[in-house]
């Protein structure tokens, strides 16, 4: 298969699937290298930029998934509706701060930043599955710790943790106040 | 100073702090303790007199802000080595890092809240059941159109004589109680069909007498040609449909 005819392949992987289709994946059915799935699909990422298509894909670490972009928003949502979109409250905002940049992190961890107890909003993270526990520490009390997950990077346009403005741009900001 | 207390509710004490550093323009790295504490100390009492539940960590904090109050007063317990000064340890410098760390953690908070917004705009798909036709060689209708299907099955409930109709008691319109599972049919067809691999449809009907009994067999064939056990064909239009069981 020459190169035009995997995009075409992976097009329709894409919309059949729906949902975030990993690199493995795509890999696997198309029989071709992860290292050749990757580049052709970045390639196709910036080809439906360039060309300005109505729908994107977007890359959550090793998962891509086709969407719509946010200029078009008012448009779809006339098709549908009205939704309204819950958004998190400022305590799990801080709350997905501490834990987007300190992963893994405990609870107790967590709430010596913030000065309060953390449950209610680590609840409504769990339950917007914008978090996840990712083991426990090994020591006194074993504790729970946390991480962010794809729908996190879906949720804040990130392609993966990395993608993270560095930390040391807030501490700068602070230091200019 | 101006006492300036707004009726926002603070998540906790750095939040209430933060604020009380902002509204009066306090240098973070040179906090006037006794302004701060007196202004602290204000909101907590106003906060009792409007009977809302002061959380323990607000207190922990009034405690804090107290003793950081009391270490600056002590005199300071400098010991001076005979070749270098030692510096103080400011008691307020563990406050301060902490609200510096807190409010770092309120910035990002702020750009994700942006984010959020903007990312909520994209729209999904989500998956969706999607149903292909059979692979070749594989077919579970041969010949066999659902109006055919339907046809036989109507000549079947309509050639029951009238007296097997549903059991009606008393001019009450009670359906009979006996229940037949779709389970206990499927079971009784594979059974046939392992006794005589290919039977007749109209054969799996001639036995039943009510109708329950017919509508539960029906949808017992199609349940099995869903789960791929059976196949129904027709060779030529018109001709008898088989059933026949797959491996």
């Amino acid at each position: 298969m020459d190169k035009e005819d995997i995009k075409s392949v992976i097009e329709a992987l894409l919309f059949a699937w729906s949902e975030p289709i990993s690199i493995k994946e795509i890999s696997k059915v198309l029989s071709i290298e992860v290292n050749e799935t990757k580049k052709i699909l970045h390639e196709m990422i910036n080809d439906y930029n360039f060309n300005n298509r109505g729908i994107q894909i977007i890359k959550m670490d090793d998962y891509y998934q086709f969407s719509t972009r946010a200029e078009h928003h008012s448009y779809i949502n006339k098709l549908f509706e009205p939704k309204d979109k819950k958004t998190l409250s400022q305590a799990a905002l801080e709350t997905l701060a501490i834990i987007a940049y300190k992963q893994p992190v405990t609870k107790i961890e967590i709430e010596e930043i913030r000065g309060v107890k953390c449950d209610k909003a680590l609840a409504s993270l769990q339950e917007k599955s914008l978090i996840e526990e990712q083991g426990r520490l090994e020591k006194v009390g074993r504790p729970i710790v946390y991480g962010t997950n794809i729908n996190f990077l879906k949720a804040f346009g990130l392609t993966s943790i990395k993608d993270l403005p560095h930390i040391s741009k807030f501490e700068s900001l602070l230091e200019e106040e | 100073m101006k006492y300036t207390i707004k009726t926002k509710i603070f998540e906790g004490p750095f939040d209430l702090l933060y604020h009380l550093i902002e509204e009066n323009k306090i240098d973070i790295y040179d906090i006037p303790i006794n302004e701060i504490i007196k202004q602290y100390m204000y909101y907590i009492y106003q906060m009792e007199s409007l009977n809302l539940e002061i959380a323990s960590e607000f207190l922990l904090m009034a405690a804090t802000l107290i003793e950081i109050k009391s270490k600056l007063l002590l005199p300071s317990t400098i010991v001076k080595d005979s070749s270098m000064e030692m510096d103080e340890i400011d008691p307020r410098d563990e406050l301060v890092k902490k609200l510096l760390e807190y409010k770092k953690y309120k910035i990002i908070a702020a750009e994700f809240k942006d984010k959020e917004k903007y990312y909520n705009k994209l729209y999904f798909k989500q998956k969706e059941e999607l149903t292909f036709s059979l692979e070749e060689g594989e077919v579970e209708f041969q010949g066999v159109s659902p109006q055919d299907l339907m046809n036989i099955f109507k000549r079947i409930l309509l050639n029951k004589p009238q007296d097997t109709q549903i059991i009606y008691s008393n001019n009450k319109h009670e359906i009979s109680k006996e229940s037949i599972t779709i389970e206990e049919k499927t079971n009784m067809i594979i059974n046939i069909l392992h006794s005589q691999k290919k039977v007749n449809f109209n054969e799996i009907f001639i036995e039943l007498d009510n109708k329950l009994d017919i509508v539960v067999s029906f949808l017992a064939i199609l349940e099995l040609v869903k789960i791929k056990k059976i196949r129904v064909f027709q060779d030529e239009y018109f001709d008898n449909i088989i059933i026949e069981l797959l491996d």
